[in-house]
C-alpha cells in the first residue's frame, strides 16, 4: 500500500485510526503492530515473513547486547552488524529476477541503529518484542523512512497517548505532504517520461536544462512529500518522528545540501560511520579516505548499477574540493549562506554560491536518473550541445513549457524559507484550513482520474 | 477549552469531502472508488451514443450493411463472401514494397486508386487520427503539411468526442467532429485501439471502429481511408500481465485488416516496419516499450510514403 492512494486516504487510515483511538493505551501497540504488519504485506505478501524473521532476529540480539558481558556483548553487535548488513547487500546485488524487499534499506538501517545505540549503552535493550516489533515496523516509516533511532519513540511506545491536538496537526502535515507528492511530484514525472520517451539524443538542449530542473523538483517532492507524510502519520499517532529534509535546494555548498537531504540517511551515515572511523579529527588523508568510504556506501545504498556509483564518487568529489577550498569552520550557524551581512560584495557571493550548489546538484540527479551509461553520457551531452541531436524538435521545449511551466514555478517556490514560514502559519488559521482542503479533495480527485505514480525510492 | 480549535481541520475536511462527493456525483464517486475503469466506460459509451444516435442512425445504415458483408459479421465462417471487394489478396500489388503479405486487395478491377510511392504535397490534404503513438507522429514525423487530430489517451469511444481530459496535443482544440465536418481531405489516417484494450472484447471494438469509420465516410465522402495497424509493443511491455499485450493486437488487427476493400479504405500494416521477427515491436526503438524514439518515428513515415494511394 501506498500512502498516495485512495485505499490507503479513504479506507485503511480512517479505519485504523479510529481502533487506535478507542482501544485503551495499552492495546495500542499491538494495533500498530497488527496494522503495519497487515499495510506492508498487502503490498508485498512475499517478504512479510523476512520482516518478521529480521525483527527476532534483532530482538534476540538486543537482549544478548544487554548483558555485561564485553566479550558476549560485542559478538552480538558483530553478529548482529552482519547478519543485517549480509542481508542489505545480498538483495542489492541478487541476480535480475530478483528485486528488493519494500523498505528493506530502510528498516535494516534502522535495526543496525537500535544494535550499536544499545551496545554503546545509549539507551536500554528492549524486552518487550511487541514495543521492538512496533518500532522496526510501524507503517508511517517502514517503506520509505524517516530512519529512526530507537531512542526517539522509546517513550511514546512505553505510552502511547494521543491527543486531538497530535491529530490535527499531524493530518496537516499529511496534506501537505501529499499536496506535494500528487499536485507537484506526480505531475512532473510526466515531464520526465516525455523526455525518455522522446529519446536524449532527439531533445533540443533547452528541453534538457527543463528536464534537469523538471526532475530535481520532482525527485524532492517526491520525497518530502512521502516524509511529510510519513511524520504527519507519526503525529497522529502521537509519535515524533524526525524530519528529513530542510530546505536543501536553499544551500550555499554541497556539504551543506547533503546536511539538509535525507538528512536521517546522512545521520546514519555520521553516526555509525563517519564518526567511528575518526570523521575529520585526523589528518587530511584519513579525512579524505573516511568520506570516500561514506559515499561509497551511500551509493550502493542507493543502487549497484554504475550510475550510482558515479553520482557518489561526482559528489565525493566536490565535497572534497569544498573542503579544501574552505575548511569546515564549526561556527555553530546552518548555513554558508552569508544571509544576513547586506554587504553588496557578499549578497553577490551568495548568489553565486546558489547557483553553484543547483547546478552541481542538477547534474548530479542526471547521473541518478539515468541507469545507462550509454544513455546517460547522451543526455549530458546533449545540455551541454556537445552531443548533435537527431530528429530534433524545437516545439516540444515550448509545449513542454505551457503544459508544465506554472508547475515548476510553483515547485520552485515551494522550496524556499518563505513558502515554508507561510505553511507554518496558515495551518492554523481558518482561510490556511480552507486552502488545504481544496487542496486535499483536489488531490484524491487527482488520484481517482490520474491513476497512482509508484514512488520513485521504493526499491531502495 | 482551547481544543475545540483542533478540531476545525477535520471539519473542514468532511465538509470539502461531503462537496466532492456531490460535485462527483454521489454514487459514481462511490463506484469509481470500487469499479474506477466501469465509470470510464460508461461516461464515454454514454457521450457518444447521446451526441450522435439520430445522425448515425440513418446515414450509417448503408454503410454498415456494406462492411457486415465484408467482414461477415453474423457469418463467422464466411469471410469476404457476399461480395468481392474484401477478398484478401495475399501479395499485393503494391509499388515500392519490400514485404510481400501485407494484406492489400486489389482484386477489384474497378478500382482507379493503388499504392505507391508517394509525390511531394501528398500529405497536404490528409488528416491523422489517433492517440499519443500518432502524436509522435505528429512531433517528429516531419509531415508539416498534413493535419493531425490526436492526442494521447485517445480511444474509440471518445474519439469524436471532447478533447481528451488531461492532454491537449496536436494542433486541434475542438471536437474532432466539428473538425472533420468543417474541413475537406483526401487521405484519412487512423491508428486507435490501443487505449481501449482494457474495454469490451473484440465485438465492442468491432462495432465501436466500424461505426467511426462510417461516420468519417459520411463526413468524407471523397477520401481514401487508412486503417493503420495498431503498433504493437516490446514483448517485454507484453508480458507485464495487463491488458496491453500483443495477441490482443494481433486479434484487433486482424479484424482491421478484413476492412481493406481495395478501394476507399486500406489497411496499412505498419508494424511490418517497426517490428522484429517475432511480431514484437523492436525494444530498441523504444524506451517505454510502447512508443517509438523519435529518431526513429522516420521508420513509419517511410512505410507511409511507400504505401500512398495513387491514381492508377
Amino acid at each position: 500500500m501506498i500512502f498516495s492512494s485512495i485505499l490507503f486516504i479513504l479506507v485503511f487510515l480512517p479505519v485504523f485510526l479510529l481502533i487506535y483511538y478507542i482501544v485503551p493505551v495499552s492495546g495500542r501497540n499491538v494495533v500498530l503492530l497488527i496494522g503495519s504488519l497487515f499495510f506492508y504485506a498487502y503490498g508485498e505478501p512475499r517478504y512479510i515473513f523476512l520482516l518478521l524473521g529480521s525483527i527476532l532476529v534483532n530482538y534476540i540480539l538486543g537482549r544478548g547486547l544487554g548483558s555485561h558481558r564485553k566479550i558476549w556483548k560485542l559478538f552480538c553487535l558483530l553478529l548482529g552488524v552482519s547478519l543485517n548488513l549480509g542481508l542489505l547487500l545480498f538483495f542489492k546485488w541478487a541476480p535480475g529476477g530478483i528485486m528488493l524487499p519494500l523498505g528493506v534499506s530502510f528498516y535494516i538501517f534502522q535495526s543496525i541503529s537500535y544494535l550499536v545505540d544499545v551496545y554503546r549503552g545509549d539507551i536500554a535493550s528492549e524486552h518487550s518484542l511487541l514495543r521492538l516489533g512496533t518500532y522496526i515496523s510501524m507503517f508511517p516509516q517502514l517503506v520509505a523512512g524517516p530512519i529512526v533511532t530507537y531512542g526517539e519513540v522509546e517513550k511514546q511506545l512505553k505510552n502511547p497517548k494521543v491527543s486531538i491536538e497530535d491529530f490535527d496537526q499531524g493530518l496537516k502535515d499529511f496534506t501537505i505532504g501529499l499536496v506535494m507528492k500528487v499536485l507537484l511530484a506526480d505531475r512532473l514525472t510526466l515531464l520526465w517520461k516525455e523526455i525518455s520517451t522522446i529519446g536524449y539524443s532527439s531533445i533540443s538542449t533547452p528541453l534538457a536544462w527543463l528536464g534537469v530542473i523538471s526532475f530535481s523538483l520532482q525527485i524532492y517532492f517526491d520525497f518530502f512529500g512521502y516524509s511529510m507524510m510519513a511524520v504527519g502519520l507519526g503525529r497522529m499517532l502521537g509519535f515524533r518522528l524526525p524530519e528529513n529534509f530542510h530546505l536543501p535546494y536553499m544551500a550555499c555548498s554541497v556539504r551543506e545540501f547533503y546536511r539538509r537531504w535525507h538528512m536521517t540517511l546522512g545521520r546514519w551515515f555520521t553516526k555509525y560511520v563517519y564518526i567511528p572511523l575518526g570523521g575529520s579529527r585526523g589528518n587530511w588523508f584519513r579525512t579524505i579516505l573516511n568520506l570516500f568510504i561514506v559515499w561509497v556506501m551511500t551509493s550502493v545504498w542507493h543502487g549497484t548499477s554504475v550510475n550510482f556509483f558515479l553520482w557518489g564518487m561526482l559528489l565525493f568529489a566536490v565535497i572534497v574540493i569544498e573542503k579544501m577550498v574552505s575548511p569546515g569552520k564549526k561556527t555553530g550557524s546552518k548555513t554558508e549562506c552569508k544571509n544576513g551581512n547586506t554587504e553588496r560584495k557578499n549578497r553577490i557571493v551568495t548568489i553565486l554560491k546558489h547557483i553553484y550548489v543547483l547546478l552541481v546538484i542538477g547534474i548530479s540527479w542526471v547521473c541518478f536518473a539515468i541507469t545507462d551509461m550509454n544513455q546517460l553520457m547522451t543526455y549530458l551531452g546533449r545540455m551541454f550541445g556537445i552531443l548533435p541531436g537527431i530528429s530534433v524538435n524545437h516545439m516540444v521545449f515550448r509545449n513542454a513549457c505551457m503544459k508544465y511551466g506554472v508547475t515548476i514555478l510553483i515547485g520552485m517556490f515551494m522550496c524556499t524559507d518563505r513558502a515554508h514560514r507561510f505553511y507554518k502559519k496558515a495551518k492554523d488559521n481558518w482561510l490556511g484550513m480552507i486552502l488545504l482542503t481544496a487542496l486535499f479533495w483536489m488531490c484524491i480527485w487527482y488520484l481517482i482520474v490520474a491513476g497512482n505514480n509508484p514512488f520513485l525510492y521504493f526499491r531502495f | 477549552m482551547k481544543k475545540w480549535k483542533s478540531f476545525r481541520y477535520i471539519v473542514f475536511l468532511c465538509i470539502g469531502g461531503m462537496i466532492f462527493s456531490t460535485m462527483m456525483g454521489y454514487t459514481s464517486a462511490i463506484k469509481e472508488i470500487l469499479f474506477p475503469d466501469l465509470l470510464h466506460q460508461e461516461k464515454e459509451d454514454r457521450f457518444f451514443l447521446e451526441k450522435f444516435a439520430e445522425e448515425l442512425s440513418a446515414n450509417i445504415q448503408g454503410e454498415k450493411n456494406r462492411i457486415d458483408g465484408v467482414i461477415g459479421i453474423g457469418e463467422p465462417d464466411g469471410i469476404g463472401e457476399k461480395d468481392g471487394a474484401g477478398e484478401t489478396d495475399p501479395i499485393g500489388e503494391d509499388i515500392g514494397t519490400e514485404e510481400g503479405n501485407d494484406g492489400q486487395g486489389n482484386g477489384n478491377s474497378d478500382s482507379s486508386v493503388i499504392l505507391g510511392e508517394a509525390g511531394e504535397d501528398y500529405f497536404d490534404d490528409a488528416v491523422f487520427i489517433g492517440d499519443s503513438r500518432t502524436v509522435g507522429l505528429y512531433e517528429y514525423g516531419g509531415l508539416d503539411s498534413a493535419t493531425f487530430y490526436c492526442s494521447s489517451g485517445m480511444t474509440l469511444t471518445g474519439v469524436f468526442g471532447p478533447p481528451n481530459r488531461h492532454f491537449k496535443d496536436g494542433n486541434w482544440k475542438e471536437n474532432i467532429a466539428d473538425s472533420l465536418q468543417e474541413n475537406s481531405f483526401k487521405k484519412v489516417y487512423i491508428m486507435i485501439g490501443i487505449n481501449d484494450m482494457g474495454t469490451g472484447d473484440l465485438d465492442y471494438f468491432t462495432r465501436h471502429y466500424e461505426e467511426m469509420i462510417s461516420q468519417i465516410r459520411v463526413w468524407q465522402p471523397d477520401a481514401v481511408i487508412f486503417v493503420q495497424s495498431i503498433m504493437n509493443v516490446t514483448e517485454e511491455r507484453s508480458g507485464k500481465g495487463d491488458y496491453i499485450n500483443n495477441e490482443g493486437i494481433n486479434e484487433r488487427n486482424r479484424i482491421l485488416q478484413e476492412m481493406d476493400n481495395g478501394k476507399d479504405i486500406f489497411y496499412l500494416d505498419i508494424n511490418s516496419a517497426v517490428c522484429d521477427e517475432n511480431g514484437n515491436l523492436n525494444a530498441e526503438y523504444t524506451s517505454d516499450g510502447v512508443h517509438l524514439y523519435a529518431k526513429y518515428i522516420y521508420l513509419w513515415t517511410d512505410y507511409l510514403k511507400s504505401h500512398a494511394a495513387i491514381e492508377k
